[in-house]
């Protein structure tokens, strides 16, 4: 049985490709569908009974955070600390 | 919003956190924090939090925050506070010396034949060792 969360994120925040990048990374937990209305992103997260959802969502959403990062500030290499 | 919280607020108190049970609610300005720096800042306690950033970008941003353990959302806040702090000093360092690093990358990458390509202005920084640009020529760089 699969139970499906419901998440809602700003595309002033998150890009489409993070979110993309981000359900790749969570293929083999959950599956993603990704809507759009006016400048949300609505996404539906469908998970396994037995994974904790509240844990996949918040790491699903981090995942989106970390990736939009890149796409705002790319690392220069040297800089002290690449991975911030 | 945050002028009349910061109007109320008193010494020693932190005006821009809203505690909700196990979640913790930051407003941050981004006149003063860059949007890469909220990220940055997020993403260095992302392996204690889960981080949801949401608001206008021109107005106000809101950073809530949820431990992933049985961390306190208030300790939280402040660690991410901190971080922000952190962060916008380094962009600022990073934003200061961005033209002289970029001189210095050149000049060691380069022959010395094309030494007329790098501004002599800079390059007789780097040899002062003046290596701080002032406020209007960060700005300039910020436009570049």
């Amino acid at each position: 049985m699969m139970k499906s969360i419901k998440l809602d994120l700003n595309k002033q925040f998150y890009t489409r490709e993070s979110i993309t990048e981000a359900a790749k990374a969570f293929e083999k937990m959950i599956d993603v569908m990704i809507s759009e209305e006016g400048n949300r992103y609505k996404l539906s997260l469908d998970v396994f009974e037995n994974i904790d959802a509240d844990e996949v969502k918040g790491e699903f959403v981090n995942y989106c955070m970390i990736f939009s990062k890149r796409k705002i500030k790319p690392h220069l290499f040297w800089t002290y600390n690449y991975e911030l | 919003m945050i002028l009349s919280k910061v109007k109320k607020m008193k010494i020693g108190q932190l005006g821009n956190i809203d505690i909700n049970g196990k979640s913790a609610l930051i407003s941050v300005n981004p006149k003063i924090y860059t949007l890469s720096a909220i990220f940055s800042a997020a993403q260095t306690l992302s392996d204690e939090a889960y981080f949801i950033i949401d608001g206008n970008p021109s107005e106000e941003i809101f950073v809530e925050i949820r431990g992933k353990k049985e961390e306190d959302a208030t300790s939280l806040a402040y660690k991410f506070n901190e971080e922000l702090v952190n962060h916008i000093v380094y962009e600022q360092r990073d934003m200061q010396t961005k033209k002289i690093k970029k001189m210095i990358m050149q000049k060691m990458l380069m022959p010395e034949k094309y030494d007329h390509y790098i501004d002599k202005a800079i390059l007789e920084k780097i040899t002062k060792n003046e290596c701080e640009l002032k406020d209007d020529e960060i700005d300039k760089i910020r436009l570049e």
